[in-house]
């Protein structure tokens, strides 16, 4: 049977001027993890909250196999397994209970749900605080807790959001690996994140979403494709320390706080490195690094994201 | 792995219904103790006050006010 989730021409607006979404059109196979990137505002969340039928598009259709998600949102709910960004509400519960009681709500079998709740317990590394309540859990566990909730008795598709949020780098080694192991079991996965390098190592395919608009689709390396024959010289400035000029061979650059990323061809690779060093003789620059670039200069490319406090552009 | 498969019928029903139960009765571990503290402390308050409004009232009318059997 056909277990291809489908978004087709999704568009949805609020009071009839916030366009939310503007003919969305994508689809995750069965065992696929798919990533969905977009600054704050993009239309992630408002396309997740069609996806698991709390909100109905305006036009278009959502699909999984069969099922029609928008006309029954039963059914979505069923389907779905979703992973908000904030934190679940698990303040009166031991870590077990939650992921338990949450296995039985989604239908699964008491033994079965018992047997992989402590199997899930183990693989993040959270078996110490099986038995505490939720009121004492750090951010980082609680996230956890509500992870192996999630992913416990899982839906046909598993939606996370943000799932790595205030989690120790250690396990969010784990729960990339657990990530993985539900794309294995034939699970489909769609990863709703700003964490551009945890994703290009995670996912299968991505697409990149702005102003409720997909701009590009594929495998990571296809949408580096673009960027081949690039580098990226990455600057760290003194604080305080105005942005320098930049020579003619730098494509675009950003600057976030005292990090400067330029992107050069790989032929001025010498000449990057020659100023570079230029700035750190003259102590305008504290260090740099030379690099390949990566996803994340694709998606600064193509969202032109300009967050507080950083500044992106092509010099002319 | 077997995951979700739809479900529906009566067992559907009542087996959401018990999980999800249990789910609200867990929710409510951390105020019980002040949720019974409250209902005890405004019942013995209600049976105290009722004696400082009125002097002297009937041993039935006294039963019925403070445990309404009659």
């Amino acid at each position: 049977m056909d277990g291809t989730f489908r978004a087709t021409e999704v568009t949805k607006t609020f009071n009839g001027k916030v366009v939310a979404n503007d003919g969305i059109s994508l689809h995750v196979e069965p065992g696929e993890v798919y990533g969905l990137l977009g600054p704050n505002g993009a239309g992630k969340t408002t396309l997740v909250k069609q996806v698991i039928g709390l909100l109905k598009p305006d036009s278009g259709s959502i699909t999984l196999g069969p099922h029609d998600l928008v006309a029954d949102p039963d059914a979505a709910r069923q389907l779905c397994s979703y992973l908000p960004q904030a934190q679940m509400p698990i303040n009166s519960f031991r870590s077990w209970e939650a992921i338990e009681i949450t296995g039985r709500i989604r239908g699964g079998p008491a033994a079965e749900v018992a047997r992989r709740g402590a199997a899930i317990i183990d693989a993040l590394d959270i078996g110490e605080w099986r038995t505490t309540l939720g009121a004492r859990l750090s951010g980082g566990v609680k996230r956890l807790v509500g992870f192996a909730m999630v992913t416990v008795w899982p839906g046909r598709i598993v939606i996370l959001d943000e799932p790595t949020n205030d989690v120790d780098p250690a396990r969010r080694r784990l729960l990339w690996e657990q990530v993985r192991r539900l794309g294995d079991d034939g699970v489909a996965v769609f990863l709703v994140t700003h964490n551009v390098l945890e994703a290009e190592k995670s996912v299968d395919r991505l697409a990149v979403i702005a102003d409720g608009r997909l701009l590009a689709e594929g495998t990571p390396s296809s949408l580096k494709g673009a960027d081949r024959g690039r580098l990226r010289l990455q600057v760290m400035l003194p604080p305080g320390t105005p942005t320098p000029p930049l020579p003619p061979f730098v494509e675009s650059h950003t600057r976030a706080g005292n990090n400067l990323m330029t992107v050069i061809p790989e032929m001025n690779a010498a000449h990057g490195i020659g100023w570079a060093q230029e700035l750190m003789g003259s102590r305008i620059a504290e260090e740099y690094a030379l690099g390949a670039t990566t996803l994340e200069d694709v998606y600064i490319r193509l969202t032109g994201d300009v967050a507080a406090g950083t500044a992106a552009g092509t010099p002319a | 792995m077997s995951t979700a498969a739809l479900r529906s019928g009566p067992s559907y029903w009542w087996d959401s219904y018990r999980a999800m139960f249990r789910w609200e009765l867990t929710n409510l571990r951390l105020v019980l103790p002040v949720t019974v503290m409250v209902q005890v402390l405004s019942g013995a308050g209600f049976v105290l006050g009722v004696g400082l409004f009125f002097d002297q009232i009937p041993d039935r009318a006294a039963l019925f006010v403070s445990t309404a059997s009659w």
